[in-house]
């Protein structure tokens, strides 16, 4: 008999979209003026017809579609791929949180799901009521969660506070405590949604330590993380979704690379509007026009090898002028640390379009990065964003070689090898 | 340690027999090497209860309720005295308007705000309980979105906190009989007896409005308004007594909170005691349970995706 723990089939998930929103804006006083048109929906609804929404197909969207694949004991499955492409909602049709639309998928086990640090946590709450309360809600029993308690206390590194409401926790040792009783949970399966990128770099090692244990003791788990590197180093296989459809499944490092040549890096959004004036009179000053990633003969490129040049081209366009204007632009991981940042020289700028190159080596040990944008002047207060686009760093040298290590042991790559010689 | 039947908090749990029709030839092969696996799939037809899920989930449901009484007293300031203080401002209030302005008769010539406070306690439970259960579902969209377990045990859980608050206020109600009220009798330990029927109906009726508010938030703003309207066609500011007999009268016996409001009276002071009549709305209510219990099972798959 195979070992088989999930078994997916041509799974499918419809969402109806743009329902939450008209939802969200309701009011007395819409509700009222609306009453007659809901009436109506509901009658129809009632009366087996269907409602307006769901004529229209634009308001359809298939989140996952024609989904088939089976999971064995023990696995650790990385899952990647762009926002949008139906992982979160892949593991909540995993952990039954939602029905598919299509198809069926089969789990064999208890499922321990961490789609979110902290669910259910409660402010006012001390730390210890909220580890029962938490442990409850992630399925433990209280007397699992009372012979653990020291243990989980212990994990979370955060003793003295135990008897605090939350609300005096600062972020960090709330994400802690909230990790510490996830960890404890002993699930035979356990999906775990982009949940590692909070934390510091300290505890996330802990929890991928974590992790590892877990493999040794058979348990298959789920992991969602923008964190390629992590994937490469911890799972046994991975997945790649896009467009709510699994394009690949396969060894780790080959979806992983594949995945990020095939990420477009170059082209954002635009025009991107920054520095809103807050009201009365709210007004733009100006957007981001456009981004250009090249390579140093000004080829448009996404992916570059360790050491390369990179040359990032920012066009942007002032709707007011503003004096003293200092443009930066940096390298930002996605969890929102600058790595590194070069700074325009300052000079008045009327209103009009402007355009500013800047240079970086690509040296850093994150996969994937962000460009981040700030903009200052006398006039404004400093704006910044992280999201202007993409750059991605492949783990290669430019001849080819690889470096030893991955990010953590250091974001910034040296390729330097001292010999070592008797003293 | 692991849970008897694996998963048991699934959306839609249920094992393909082999030659269940709603499964091909090719997923019962898939099947056939998953013995006791949970599926999770559109669901179809009418959904069983499954109340034994809820059973095996009663710690959850227990700590959920926790934390609800915990949060509500210790935010308050005054804590337990809140929820005495709400009802006996609401008493000293409707005995003004009602017993001193319009001068409204009591039954047996009791103290006009003694005679509202015994109804007056288990309609606020009531309205209480109703609210909790009918917001119980919005007021979780964490637990629901990322958290797998059987939906049902949120109105369960928001049925524990008002019941702090009720025991509280029927220590007053007893403190009051001692004090104002006529001699009391044994019949006093029958106060209680009442209450489950006040929990029920609150259950049931929040059930149904708790699955639609998922769906139609506008439903929650018509709440306030129905209770309004049913807190004064329930004998709580005035004496069923007083009630001309025709329509109206035989409409407030089906009241179900009719029959709480009255029987509590009758055991606290001596009263009339409810008519048999009243009895009658208890099956009202268990099909309005009943069919709420389906109702919500049916529409709980979308729960997530809606909330
Ligand atoms: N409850 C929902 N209602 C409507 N649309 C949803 C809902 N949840 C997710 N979606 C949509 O489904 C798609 C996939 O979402 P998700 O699985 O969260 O993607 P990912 O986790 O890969 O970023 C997105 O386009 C998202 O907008
Ligand atoms: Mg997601």
């Amino acid at each position: 008999m195979s070992d088989v723990v999930i078994r997916a089939q041509r799974l499918g998930k419809l969402y109806r979209i743009g329902l939450r929103e008209r939802q969200a804006h309701q009011t007395l006083r819409t509700v009222l003026s609306d009453l007659p048109r809901t009436a109506w929906r509901w009658m129809r609804r009632w009366s087996g017809q269907p409602a307006g929404t769901r004529k229209r197909p634009d308001n359809l969207l298939w989140a996952l579609s024609d989904v088939s694949f089976e999971v064995e004991r023990g696995q650790i499955l990385g899952v990647v791929g762009p926002n949008g492409s139906g992982k979160s909602t892949l593991l909540k049709l995993i952990a039954g949180i939602t029905a598919p639309t299509e198809g069926w998928i089969a789990t064999r086990g208890r499922i321990g799901s961490l789609l979110e640090v902290g669910t259910g946590f409660h402010t006012e709450l001390t730390g210890r009521e909220n580890v029962f309360l938490n442990g409850a809600i992630l399925g433990m029993k209280a007397s699992e969660i009372r012979q653990r308690f020291d243990e989980i206390v212990e994990f979370s590194g955060i003793e003295r506070f135990i008897d605090t409401p939350v609300k005096r926790y600062s972020s960090g040792m709330y994400t802690r405590l909230a990790f510490a009783v996830a960890a404890h949970l002993d699930p035979d399966i356990l999906l775990v949604d982009e949940v590692l990128a909070v934390g510091d770099r300290a505890f996330q090692r802990k929890c991928l330590s974590r992790i590892e244990n877990l493999r040794e003791t058979g348990q298959t788990i789920f992991l969602v993380t923008h964190a390629t590197a992590t994937i490469q180093r911890y799972c046994t296989r991975a997945i790649r979704l896009e467009n709510g459809r699994v394009i690949a499944i396969g060894a780790p490092h080959e979806i992983v690379e594949h995945y990020i040549q095939d990420v477009d890096g170059v082209s954002g959004r635009h025009p991107t509007p920054f520095i809103e004036v807050p009201p009365p009179d709210t007004k733009t000053l100006g957007q981001v026009v456009g981004i250009l990633v090249m390579d140093d003969e000004d080829r448009e490129r996404a992916v570059f090898r360790l050491g390369e040049p990179i040359r990032v081209r920012l066009t942007f366009e002032l709707d007011e002028p503003c004096r003293q204007t200092v443009v930066a632009l940096g390298l930002v991981t996605f969890d929102g640390v600058w790595l590194t940042t070069q700074w325009s020289e300052s000079c008045d700028l009327g209103r009009g379009r402007y355009q500013v190159t800047f240079e970086f080596d690509a040296q850093f040990n994150s996969l994937s990065l962000q460009i981040g944008f700030g903009l200052s002047s006398q006039d404004v207060p400093v704006h910044s964003q992280h999201d202007l686009g993409k750059v991605v760093i492949q783990n290669v040298f430019t001849d080819g070689s690889r470096p030893r290590g991955d990010a953590s042991n250091g974001v910034v790559v040296s390729r330097s090898r001292p010999g070592i010689s008797p003293a | 340690m692991k849970l008897e039947t694996p998963l048991d908090a699934r959306v839609e749990q249920t094992t393909f027999q082999v030659g269940d029709a709603r499964a091909s030839e090719a997923d019962r092969d898939a099947l056939r090497s998953m013995p006791g696996a949970s599926i999770n799939r559109p669901p179809k037809g009418w959904p069983e209860l499954q109340l034994r899920q809820i059973w095996a989930h009663r710690e959850l449901i227990w700590f959920l309720g926790m934390r609800d009484v915990l949060v509500r007293y210790k935010q308050m300031f005054l804590g337990g005295l809140w929820a005495v203080m709400q009802p006996l401002a609401q008493m000293a209030l409707y005995a003004l308007v009602f017993g001193y302005i319009a001068k409204l008769k009591a039954e047996n010539d009791l103290p006009y705000g003694v005679f509202i406070f015994a109804a007056l306690v288990p309609w606020q439970y009531f309205a209480n309980s109703m609210t909790g259960v009918s917001m119980s579902l919005v007021g979780n969209p964490g637990l629901l979105q990322k958290i797998a377990f059987p939906r049902l045990v949120l109105p369960f859980s928001s049925l524990i906190s008002p019941i702090v608050d009720l025991t509280l206020a029927t220590a007053i109600v007893v403190v009051m009989v001692l004090f104002y009220g006529p001699t009391p009798s044994w019949r006093i330990l029958l106060i209680p007896a009442f209450y489950p029927l006040a929990t029920l109906t609150a259950f049931a009726i929040g059930l149904w409005l708790a699955a639609i508010n998922v769906r139609y938030r506008d439903v929650q703003h018509l709440i306030p308004f129905a209770m309004l309207f049913w807190f004064f066609m329930t004998p709580v500011v005035y004496s069923k007594q007083l009630v001309p007999h025709g329509v109206l009268s035989i409409l407030l016996e089906l009241n179900p909170m009719q029959l709480v409001t009255t029987g509590v009276r009758w055991a606290a002071l001596g009263t009339d005691p409810p008519r048999l009549m009243s009895f009658l709305s208890i099956p009202g209510v268990l099909l309005i349970l009943v069919s709420g219990l389906y109702f919500f099972r049916r529409s709980e798959s979308s729960f997530a995706d809606v909330v």
